[in-house]
């Protein structure tokens, strides 16, 4: 398992997007690749506006890649106020289909973020967000 | 890496060139040259250009919303040349349906 700890702020966004790139790219094909990259960007940036921002704190994000056989996982820990985000609720196809006049952007960052995983589990381990992601090597192994 | 933008003026067509990321920690700049844009030049045509944006985050999302309620009363919106996962993102969020799409080839 690789582990990083970041500073909770709109810079590390592109540092954790390489960090997660790195581990996951010799064994996820491209396609794969890029979907849990943006899962784990949307995650992160939901932490950071959202989770530290909003209430005016500082933080941390600890993001911990892991690949074992047959799966790849991301945890991502942070210890701003509890928020879970895999069951908040997701746009509608109504919403999605709408004229661009009448379209609201919220909720779009979710969809990425299950779209891009197999499994998104959420728990509140003691003061701490635990966020994993977790995807599946069956069908986005990257060719030998 | 960051976000590169090359703003050219081409008659009425004006074309932004995207190069790089756009997340929640670039789309204020590209936010900031749209309405630079918008609000000093002559344009029926907004050329969205971006065969090197490599990472559209939803973040970019909402801007391409903003610019799209910002010029399209007077001008036409154009993605242009967008790259396979970027659109991958644009058809699962229902923009691919809304927006114009285009390769260059067929400007």
């Amino acid at each position: 398992m690789q582990k990083r700890t970041f500073p909770a702020e709109l810079e590390s966004l592109a540092p954790i997007r390489d960090f997660v790139r790195a581990q996951a790219a010799p064994v996820l094909d491209t396609p794969a690749v890029y979907k849990l990259v943006l899962a784990v960007d949307e995650l992160s940036t939901n932490v950071v506006i959202h989770g530290y921002g909003k209430r005016g704190i500082a933080g941390h994000l600890d993001v911990a890649v892991s690949i074992q056989d047959g799966f790849v996982s991301v945890t991502l820990e942070d210890q701003a106020p509890p928020f879970d985000a895999s069951v908040a609720a997701l746009p509608t196809p109504e919403m999605l289909s709408a004229p661009l006049e009448d379209r609201h952007p919220g909720g779009l960052g979710l969809m990425l973020i299950r779209d891009g995983v197999d499994i998104f589990h959420y728990e509140r381990a003691g003061d701490r967000n635990r966020n994993t992601l977790i995807k599946h090597l069956a069908d986005c192994r990257r060719p030998e | 890496m960051g976000l590169m933008i090359d703003t050219t003026l081409d008659g009425e067509q004006a074309n932004i060139a995207l190069t790089g990321e756009l997340d929640a920690s670039t789309v204020a700049q590209f936010k900031r040259e749209v309405a630079r844009v918008a609000a000093t030049e002559r344009f029926s045509v907004l050329c969205l250009r971006m065969q090197e944006l490599g990472f559209l985050a939803s973040a970019g999302l909402g801007a391409l919303l903003e610019v799209y309620r910002t010029v399209s009363p007077r001008a036409a919106v154009v993605l242009v040349d967008v790259t396979d996962d970027v659109r991958a993102t644009l058809e699962k969020t229902g923009f691919a349906k809304r927006m114009t799409l285009r390769s260059s080839s067929e400007l």
